[in-house]
């Protein structure tokens, strides 16, 4: 899966994950903001997101983990934290791309 | 002077309410020192019960650790109750559905020692504190190896903080929140968050809630730690009802705005926001 392919994927997720009717995958900009200003996500939305997310690649977000804010801060963040944590996983340990 | 001697008696009176209202402050102040010695002495104390108290399994080691701190937080409640302090009444057991299983535990948040008296009375729960408390140089420690976590500075740390909260319910710990995110104003009731009712709902467990009264009023938001009314406090604290998820077809929204309802008739207040 390419870096642009995942990022899609991610976005796909956000949509399903928060039940966003009016929005489409290829809407969603890969750099903008998901919490605060852009899609305006709130702490509820981050539940369902990582939940999510956690689900469909095989990762686990650390609540304590400084990194998390930078990760879930776009799309692109995200998708580089999932590419990372699934490299640092070993091929065994991990779950089937969807 | 009258003859009466008056003003005399007068004076030694308020002398004497200072003399005592100094002894108070003196007493709850000794209260909390020796609430931060605890902490650390269970700072110290907590590694080894984790390696030696509860087993291999990570969650045996967990409850152990758990069952360790009620143990403090019970001498700290003794030391409040036998210095006429306040007096924590946290009484009832908690419901359970027929199969027992876990259940996320809600209450207005009355007073500063509101968690200290639930968790003394059932130590296997799991809690959220605030980032100043649980990422405390000595509290840190203390809260990971019991299971509570910390609620997190932004919309991200929160959720994923609630996201493993719904996890703690599936290895089987009960859930501690208040919706109101911090300490209740003085008779009043703040607007409640939704986490409590989200998590309830994913790990589709019931909401046990609880009622805390205090009185006279101690330990509030509006008062420092040392002011304390001049008698001792009753903290009472009991389950009241439970809300089940399923009732509401799962929805969160619609639970937490039941649940916020039924506080506000339980403690006689308006629909009016009361801070």
């Amino acid at each position: 899966m390419t870096s642009t392919e995942l990022e899609y994927r991610i976005k796909e997720i956000i949509v399903d994950a928060l039940q966003l009717v009016d929005v489409q995958p290829e809407t969603i900009p890969t750099d903008a903001p998901l919490f605060g200003a852009g899609l305006g996500l709130d702490s509820i939305d981050a539940l369902e997101l990582a939940s999510a997310l956690e689900r469909n690649f095989m990762v686990t977000f650390s609540e304590t983990d400084p990194e998390m804010r930078d990760a879930f801060r776009s799309v692109a963040g995200l998708a580089a934290f999932v590419a990372k944590q699934r490299v640092d996983v070993p091929k065994g340990a991990q779950g089937p791309l969807p | 002077m009258s003859a009466t001697g008056r003003p005399a008696e007068s004076l030694a009176r308020r002398l004497m309410r200072r003399v005592r209202r100094a002894g108070r402050v003196a007493l709850v102040i000794s209260a909390f020192a020796g609430f931060a010695g605890g902490t650390l002495l269970v700072w110290l104390v907590l590694p080894l019960v984790w390696l030696y108290g509860g087993g291999r399994d990570h969650n045996g080691r967990t409850r152990a650790c758990q069952r360790m701190l009620a143990r403090a937080f019970r001498v700290f409640h003794g030391y409040m109750r036998m210095m006429a302090l306040l007096d924590a009444r946290v009484t009832g057991e908690i419901p359970r559905r027929a199969n027992g299983g876990p259940v996320v535990i809600i209450a207005n948040h009355t007073t500063l020692v509101d968690v200290t008296a639930i968790a003394a009375r059932f130590p296997n729960l799991t809690t959220i504190a605030k980032p100043g408390i649980a990422e405390g140089f000595f509290t840190r420690r203390v809260l990971s190896y019991c299971g509570h976590m910390s609620s997190g500075q932004d919309a991200i740390a929160r959720g994923l903080c609630a996201l493993r909260m719904s996890e703690r319910l599936g290895q089987g710990f009960d859930v501690l929140i208040f919706p109101e995110g911090t300490r209740s104003p003085r008779g009043g009731l703040r607007p409640f968050q939704r986490g409590a009712f989200e998590i309830a709902c994913r790990a589709d467990v019931p909401i046990v809630l609880l009622r805390s009264t205090c009185e006279p009023s101690a330990l509030t938001r509006d008062r420092a730690f040392w002011d304390q009314p001049d008698r001792v406090a009753i903290l009472t604290i009991a389950p009241w009802k439970v809300l089940d998820p399923r009732d509401f077809g799962g929805d969160s929204l619609a639970l937490q705005t039941h649940a916020e309802k039924a506080y506000k008739e339980a403690l006689g207040l308006s629909d009016t926001p009361a801070w």
